[in-house]
């Protein structure tokens, strides 16, 4: 059989345009070839043994390329041809048309102010003024959200919004770097224009002091280019990622616990949404999720720097970008790790059958089973006062402090038993079930799961829930207080 | 951009814009001359032919063929980029062969105004950006 060795490939192959060998299959006859030019192997084959994504085989003019027809019988034939397909394409589309780019104009400090990225060859001005003309919106202006803000601006995005319902706290600024002393109490919507107003004052920037929900979400996304989600909890990560499925925008999601985070984009170009990968938020207990978990200084820096660095290559369309993959880092370990995430065929928003149209609130509650009120056996809250007096009186009763190890810090109690959730079960002899034995954690949730627990383990004793936790006591004066004040 | 035949490849992009062009670089592979381009089909469907191109094998089989009996050989490839600078995609870089030569035309608002070419020796290596070099001669 004879086979014709494409010009483009003869180098590896003698520099022959034409090869006469035995065989009857395409196998064999690849076999017989690659035997004879071991340097052809390396042009048909990579690493792992599979055909090169450009070699085409024919026998005459029929398609040959796929394996399952390498073992049919080619006696009749006349040729083999061994052809590339010469293919290729421009890089990854920007997410700000043309029309929208050539709008945009400079003055003479912002081809200054913008010099590093204009010597870039895959930015240059074109990207720039993408950048300029793009619309971002970032929810969240805390841990995550300070790095994305600050970058996002200084890159020179157009226009900004920022929404966040909160106030500043000194227990953010370990983290949050967008804000200072000064800002405590401010919201952090305010405090966060203030400091990239101070970055770069032509900006435009929008902001939005609220908490999203199914009620509002629409509206704060409408009409960006992009949504960043940086935001610490499930309920606003469910509610964003839905919306911004429904709407057809992309999202950077970002998330950090402790030590370790994730980055990954949703809704691009018809890629997987963030239910596609979340379907549903972890089971009850397996992450504190009514306390913070804690989170080293540096790592929302990281992963939040990750994620200004998607937006600006979304919008100027350049490099390979995290849209169907999450990213995760360790960065007590630091290892790094790119998982594929598959769109979801049974994905209530984008699936092939979908079932959700709007925007619902993710009853996050009811999900984990921390709804008090539905409780079957009601579990009976405290007061703080009412604690605070009974430990005045000196009555008899056991308090277990459920908290994390670090959350145990913030107030101690004195005679507390300590039991972490996963082992109350087991250590239920530790208690008196003829006294009253009173839960407490940071928000009152955890202890209504503690108290559950125990019922079902099949604790029969008087079982009391703080209400609202330590954070819920926080101005109420304990006597033991001043021991440790 | 000087030259006949690079003028005939901002031509060739300039007038399939806004879909991407592509084609064929002939000349002497002994004396790495560019001698004269053929114009090919991007077979890609409509939708993607402003980001992609494919040129069809069976096509350039003949093409092969119908050169060679005129002294010539293959080189490389052409193809252009719309509103986006003449830099490989990593798309380009998957399919590069090593030993061709692969010239890209930035058009940007059917103006042709950038033209780089680009080579690697072999499967391990990274490709080099040969544009300014005496690596290739035009006609």
């Amino acid at each position: 059989m004879k086979i014709y060795i494409s010009a483009t490939l003869r180098g590896f192959f003698g520099r022959h345009d034409k090869v006469e060998l035995e065989g009857n299959t395409v196998r064999s006859l690849l076999k017989t070839l690659t035997d004879e030019y071991p340097d052809g192997r390396e042009a048909l084959y990579n690493d792992d043994g599979k055909l090169r994504e450009f070699i085409q085989i024919y026998v005459d003019d029929e398609k040959f390329t796929t394996e399952d027809k390498w073992d049919e019988d080619i006696t009749a034939n006349r040729e083999l041809l061994l052809i590339p397909s010469i293919a290729g394409g421009a890089p990854t589309e920007s997410l700000i048309s043309d029309e929208r780019r050539k709008e945009v104009s400079f003055d003479d400090a912002e081809i200054e102010r913008f010099n590093k990225h204009l010597m870039l060859r895959e930015i240059g001005v074109k990207g720039q003024k993408r950048i300029k003309a793009a619309r971002v919106v970032i929810i969240g202006a805390g841990a995550l959200g300070s790095p994305v803000i600050q970058y996002l601006a200084a890159a020179g995005i157009g226009e900004i919004k920022v929404v966040d319902f909160d106030e500043v706290n000194l227990g953010n600024l370990q983290s949050q770097v967008i804000h200072g002393k000064r800002d405590i109490g401010r919201p952090k919507t305010a405090s966060a224009k203030d400091t990239i107003k101070g970055i770069n004052p032509k900006l435009t920037i929008e902001v939005d002091n609220i908490k999203v929900d199914a009620e509002n979400i629409m509206e704060v996304i409408a009409g960006y280019d992009v949504v960043v989600d940086c935001t610490d909890n499930y309920k606003a990560r469910y509610v964003i990622g839905d919306a911004c499925a429904l709407a057809k925008i992309p999202l950077v999601f970002g998330a950090i616990y402790q030590y370790e985070g994730q980055v990954g984009i949703f809704n691009l170009d018809d890629g997987p949404c963030y239910r596609c990968q979340f379907p549903s938020p972890p089971p009850t207990g397996l992450v504190p999720t009514c306390a913070e978990g804690g989170a080293i200084s540096p790592l929302p820096g990281i992963i939040g720097s990750i994620q200004a660095n998607e937006v600006l290559k979304l919008i100027i369309g350049i490099g390979e970008n995290l849209s169907g993959k999450l990213l995760t880092v360790d960065s007590l370990y630091l290892h790094s790790n790119i998982l594929k995430v598959h769109k979801n065929d049974n994905c209530p928003i984008c699936g092939k059958k979908a079932s959700i149209f709007e925007v619902e609130d993710y009853d996050y509650e009811d999900f984990c089973g921390l709804r008090e009120e539905e409780e079957e056996i009601p579990i009976e809250g405290i007061e703080p006062e009412e604690l605070a007096e009974r430990i005045e009186r000196g009555d008899k009763m056991t308090i277990v402090d459920i908290r994390e190890p670090h959350e145990r810090a913030i107030h101690r109690f004195p005679d507390v038993v300590v039991i972490p959730i996963g082992q109350l079960a087991r250590r239920q002899k530790e208690l008196d079930p003829e006294i009253d034995t009173i839960f407490i954690c940071k928000q009152g949730k955890r202890s209504i799961l503690a108290i559950k627990t125990l019922r079902e383990a099949g604790y029969k004793g008087p079982l009391y829930n703080l209400k609202g936790g330590i954070d819920g006591a926080k101005d109420i004066i304990f006597s033991h207080e001043g021991a440790w004040l | 951009m000087d030259g006949k035949v690079k003028g005939l490849i901002k031509r060739h992009a300039e007038d399939e814009y806004p879909n991407e062009c592509c084609g064929i670089l002939l000349g002497h592979k002994d004396e790495k001359t560019i001698a004269e381009i053929i114009s090919a089909d991007n077979v890609d469907t409509d939708s993607e032919s402003n980001i992609h191109y494919t040129i069809d094998p069976l096509i350039l089989y003949r093409i092969e063929q119908e050169s060679e009996k005129r002294g010539l050989d293959v080189i490389g490839f052409y193809h252009s980029h719309i509103d986006y600078p003449a830099v490989l995609s990593k798309e380009d870089e998957r399919y590069m062969i090593p030993g061709c030569i692969y010239a890209i035309a930035s058009v940007d608002d059917e103006k042709c105004n950038e033209l780089r070419l680009y080579y690697k020796d072999s499967f391990d290596e990274d490709y080099k950006d040969v544009t300014d070099t005496d690596y290739i001669k035009w006609r």
